[in-house]
């Protein structure tokens, strides 16, 4: 697709209106996608660093700006460019469009943000979150991963969990009935981790079909407002955003020197578990492994037989933390400079890979 | 004395008094609800000639009242019950020292001492005859119980009301004020997985770093340590540095160190390697930290 003629936001925003009413109206009437085809893609991506710093973690073969604050890059991966409009105006959270395929889009976008302390993460929708989003618009699909197979040792899953893995995907009329029993079910419930939820939003009699996953991507499968994505997506991130910023702003312990001592500001974050916890020890010992997802690395003590105490490193973005633990909770301490997203993609992935019913109470 | 391991009980005591001034799911905040915050960790000043250390003040600016802690394990000296007397007698002082910054200095300001300890003083010799709140952290199957004793009440009837506090958990947080070490109530593995983290930490921002880098990063009061348990952390720092190059750690720590190639695949092997490891490291250098104190000693 030859971008030149985009030259401004509303050029782009053009092009993106005729690929929505495009890709609706094909899929209304055939089903499916013509070749070469595809839907918009959208990325709501967390940061600490500025748009030239990116090209330090991907390979941006050309960079032309389009507008203030927005960027075309093309993008080099495996010998092959993929184009992506970069959206800065929110310094802390960028929006990244693409109309590349879906899986290519994925990989250019974990490559990004899986580098160590690179200052760029994917925004890590707590379930509570994903369940406002249903409430946007007519529920139309869900996908539930529970994925405890990724963090957990197969003796652990054996011995202590009910899934390893569990996988549902529903669409259509029924979807939300069936949503609905099985998160009524006390013994499911723990393990419906929603990976994305797919609504019909509705207003002023205009329409958008979106499917948000649960690490911040919006696939537009139609619709005849492209603004009303935008604001779709402005409002999801508002939610988020605001979240993010009362964790940084009460949940991060600062020690002040002073004259006579040393000050204290800030309190823990407390995760508590519904699904409660066997072996605490055990449990530390798979999910602390300095690998994907939760990529966390630390050193353990003892302070009870189901009480232990974990000080270690964040290796997304070499934030400290310190985690208290015992069968129904969780105590995160995180530093004064720490990223709220530390908190937060702890707290998604233990609902992700552990206990959907997990919460966690942020003050206001 | 407490059933929690691993943590001295004057860490513990700092930290439950600060956990009731917080909000927290898991932990009373009964104190929080009075207006109390931690307006000072390990205050040190000097009055009347006399160097004062205690080491916690919670002031309440709705009540414009500070309650200055020492938590004890048993003893009580004498000297130290006459420089706190002097203090819970002319409170003002501590605000116009500027140790108090909490509080309304334009209106009545109170303060009261409070003995705490996780045994019950009542029968201490030494317990003085005043006015002093002295409070302990006793404990049943299930929680703690924060008492004040017979006669060792808190004058503010508001904050004395809300005693017996019950934690309904045994499990207190700890991490408020991680370890204390140089002071004889040594939480040498709190310390020892307190460097490790910030040895992780530092070499992922910085190629070289020492025992002051480490230390920094570490202990959250280090800014305002005085000169000889700087110097003591230092030694038991460089004794931590000179374990792990001895049982070939540092291997592991360079490769993580900024710079490399290929990171995330290099920090996760280099990390997973070392995380095998830590436990027996962390068991070890606890152990020659116990030995290093007891030869000083001797």
């Amino acid at each position: 697709m030859s971008t030149s003629s985009i030259q401004s936001r509303r050029d782009l925003f053009d092009v993106f209106q005729h690929t929505i009413e495009g890709t609706y109206d094909e899929l209304v009437e055939e089903q499916e996608l013509q070749p070469g085809q595809t839907m918009l893609k959208t990325f709501l991506i967390e940061s600490n660093v500025t748009p030239e710093e990116l090209h330090e973690r991907v390979d941006i073969t050309e960079a032309r700006k389009v507008d203030f604050d927005l960027q075309e890059l093309i993008i080099q991966r495996n010998a092959t460019k993929y184009t992506f409009f970069l959206d800065h105006e929110d310094s802390r959270f960028w929006t990244l469009y693409t109309l590349e395929e879906s899986e290519d889009a994925k990989k250019v976008v974990q490559d990004m943000v899986s580098g160590v302390r690179n200052g760029l993460d994917y925004t890590w929708m707590p379930i509570e979150q994903q369940r406002e989003v249903m409430d946007m618009g007519v529920f139309r699909d869900v996908g539930v991963s529970y994925d405890a197979d990724d963090v957990f040792s197969e003796d652990y899953i054996d011995e202590r969990l009910d899934f390893g893995d569990l996988s549902v995907r529903s669409s259509g009329r029924g979807t939300g009935t069936l949503f609905d029993i099985l998160d009524s079910h006390d013994e499911l419930s723990s393990f419906l981790s929603l990976s994305s939820v797919g609504i019909k939003r509705n207003v002023n009699g205009s329409f958008i079909l979106e499917r948000v996953t649960h690490n911040g991507r919006f696939t537009t499968s139609g619709g005849d407002s492209i603004q009303l994505h935008l604001d779709t997506v402005a409002e999801i991130k508002e939610r988020y955003a605001t979240l993010l910023r009362k964790i940084e702003e009460n949940h991060r312990l600062s020690y002040e020197s002073q004259e006579h001592g040393t000050g204290l500001d800030g309190t823990p974050l407390v995760i508590e578990l519904d699904n409660e916890i066997e072996d605490v020890r055990q449990f530390i010992e798979n999910i602390i492994t300095a690998k994907n997802p939760l990529r966390l690395w630390g050193a353990k003590t003892k302070l009870d037989d189901q009480y232990w105490k974990i000080k270690g490193v964040d290796l997304h973005n070499n934030d400290k933390y310190t985690i208290e633990i015992c069968p129904k909770w969780l105590r995160l301490y995180l530093g004064d400079e720490a990223c709220g997203n530390t908190a937060l993609r702890i707290y998604s992935n233990l609902q992700r890979h552990y206990d959907s019913n997990a919460t966690m109470e942020v003050e206001e | 004395m407490s059933v929690m391991e691993n943590l001295s009980d004057h860490t513990l005591q700092i930290n439950a008094w600060i956990g009731l001034c917080q909000l927290d799911r898991t932990f009373p905040d009964t104190l929080r609800n009075l207006g109390y915050t931690v307006d000072i960790i390990d205050p040190s000043f000097v009055h009347e000639g006399d160097s004062v250390n205690p080491d916690l003040i919670l002031t309440s600016r709705a009540y414009n009242h500070s309650i200055v802690i020492d938590c004890k394990s048993y003893f009580i000296k004498k000297e130290q019950n006459e420089k706190y007397e002097s203090i819970h007698h002319s409170p003002e002082v501590l605000l116009t020292r500027g140790i108090v910054s909490a509080a309304d200095a334009s209106e009545d300001f109170n303060a009261e001492f409070a003995y705490s300890s996780f045994e019950d003083l009542a029968e201490n010799p030494h317990l003085p005859e005043n006015d002093f709140a002295v409070v302990q952290y006793d404990e049943d199957a299930n929680q703690y119980i924060s008492r004040t004793l017979e006669d060792y009440e808190f004058n503010l009837s508001d904050l004395q009301d809300e005693f017996p506090i019950f934690t309904d958990t045994r499990r207190l947080p700890t991490d408020y004020f991680p370890f204390d070490v140089g002071t004889g109530d040594d939480d040498y593995r709190q310390f020892t997985i307190s460097i490790l983290q910030s040895t992780v930490h530092v070499a992922l921002e910085q190629d070289t770093f020492n025992a002051d880098d480490l230390l920094e990063d570490a202990h959250p009061l280090w800014v305002d340590l005085d000169t000889n348990l700087k110097n003591e952390l230092r030694a038991h720092t460089e004794t931590i540095i000179m374990e792990y190059q001895r049982q070939g750690l540092d291997g592991h720590i360079e490769k993580v160190q900024a710079g490399s190639k290929d990171e995330w695949k290099v920090v996760s092997k280099s990390l997973q390697a070392l995380q095998r490891k830590v436990d027996g490291f962390v068991d070890d250098v606890q152990e020659k930290l116990e030995q290093t104190s007891l030869d000083d000693f001797d």
